[in-house]
């Protein structure tokens, strides 16, 4: 088990992270709360000993996407609310980058999260075929997909 | 569609105070308060309190069933009792059909040995048999001297007043053989001392007789012994000035067969 100055140390590092992919899953201020503190108490109680800070940030990702899955699976556990609520929470946006995340949001879900890895993180398609545990190519093809809706959305600008 | 969008619209989520002091209070509750602790603790002694349990009373119960002490009862139902090490009858053995319905009269199971001798001896086949002046034997073999003492020393003062009563101890050596042979412990010890002067009595034999039989046997073997002895010793036969024979059989009532 960790010290309790580790757990608050990763609270200040990756408490962003773990929200942004909560948001992305969970379109629910009090799920994404609860695995938000779950992941956490997770990484307290978990023995991995991270080789580097890279490490350490991938081990994040990857659990708080698992706990996402975990948390929609549990059919006693989903609440929905509309996006306009969630968009609307304290720990939401501002107006101007309202309508982008609103475009992402309402992907599918396979494509949200390579679209967060991709443009926020900066992963490679390699890295987040490592990440995701899925093929490289099937990366690819969700990025493109991925693409096309939010040109058809947001309109394309040259920017790629 | 600009990458840049994203990537400054994702950039300006980020987790609030709240969300982070409200996470730190969870994990130090969840994790390291010493309520927390405290209750790990009380869940960690309440589960070995549970495995010692689990231990003692398995080692309790195998405590419970093993037997320390035989009490070999003989007239002519021939049982055997065994007690445990907390002095409490743990099984009714029957050597013969008197035996097997005499067992079937006694409550005994669980009873500590002293009810359970007086039960027995308070029986009503034991009594007829006793007022028929039957020979009754009562025979203790265990490994534990203390507990062995104290049955015998109760067998005798239960039965001080009743003749025709041998109370002794048994080898241990010999239980074996005894139930091999399908004899009790007290039965066989009679038996062996039988089988010793008159070589034609096999066991198969010794589960035949009662033990009247058996006493009565033995006392005709040392009397004769002794009236050839005596035969001689008056034929002229004065050289030795020694006593030829081996010596009365020298029972007693109540005794240490060993």
């Amino acid at each position: 088990m960790r010290t309790e100055q580790e757990a608050i140390s990763a609270i200040e590092r990756y408490s962003d992270t773990v929200l942004r992919l909560c948001m992305v899953h969970l379109k629910n201020p009090t799920d994404t709360e609860d695995v938000f503190q779950t992941v956490f108490l997770k990484y307290v109680l978990s023995s991995v000993v991270f080789e580097s800070e890279e490490h350490e940030k991938a081990w994040f990702i990857r659990v708080t996407i698992n706990a996402c899955k975990d948390w929609l699976k549990s059919l006693f556990r989903r609440r929905t609310v509309s996006l306009d609520e969630l968009l609307d929470q304290p720990a939401a946006v501002e107006r101007e980058h309202r309508e982008v995340l609103e475009a992402v949001l309402q992907l599918p879900a396979k494509y949200r999260n390579v679209v967060y890895l991709h443009y926020f993180e900066g992963y490679t398609a390699p890295e987040i075929s490592d990440l995701l545990n899925m093929k490289v190519n099937t990366v690819y093809t969700l990025l493109t997909r991925a693409r096309g809706e939010l040109k058809k959305t947001l309109g394309g600008d040259g920017d790629e | 569609m600009s990458e840049s969008r994203i990537r400054s619209a994702f950039g300006s989520i980020h987790a609030d105070e709240r969300l982070k002091a409200q996470s730190r209070r969870y994990i130090h509750e969840k994790a390291y308060s010493v309520r927390r602790k405290h209750r790990q603790m009380l869940r960690l002694s309440a589960a070995m309190l549970c495995m010692v349990c689990l231990l003692f009373g398995a080692g309790g119960v195998y405590a419970y069933f093993t037997p320390t002490a035989i009490i070999s009862i003989d007239i002519n139902p021939s049982i055997e009792l065994s007690v445990n090490r907390f002095d409490r009858v743990i099984d009714v053995r029957a050597f013969n059909d008197d035996g097997a319905v005499l067992a079937q009269q006694l409550s005994v199971q669980y009873v500590d040995f002293a009810n359970a001798l007086l039960q027995i001896l308070q029986n009503e086949s034991i009594q007829t048999y006793l007022a028929q002046d039957a020979y009754l034997s009562i025979v203790v073999v265990g490994e534990n001297a203390q507990q062995n003492d104290q049955i015998l020393t109760l067998a005798q003062s239960s039965t001080a007043h009743q003749n025709n009563i041998h109370c002794g101890m048994g080898d241990q050596a010999d239980v074996e053989t005894a139930h091999a042979s399908g004899l009790s412990c007290g039965k066989y010890q009679a038996g062996k001392e039988l089988m010793a002067l008159d070589e034609t009595v096999t066991t198969q034999d010794l589960q035949q007789m009662t033990m009247q039989e058996i006493h009565h046997a033995i006392e005709s073997h040392h009397a004769h012994s002794h009236d050839t002895s005596q035969h001689e010793s008056s034929g002229g036969h004065e050289s030795g000035g020694g006593h030829g024979s081996s010596g009365g059989h020298g029972r007693k009532k109540h005794g240490h067969g060993h």
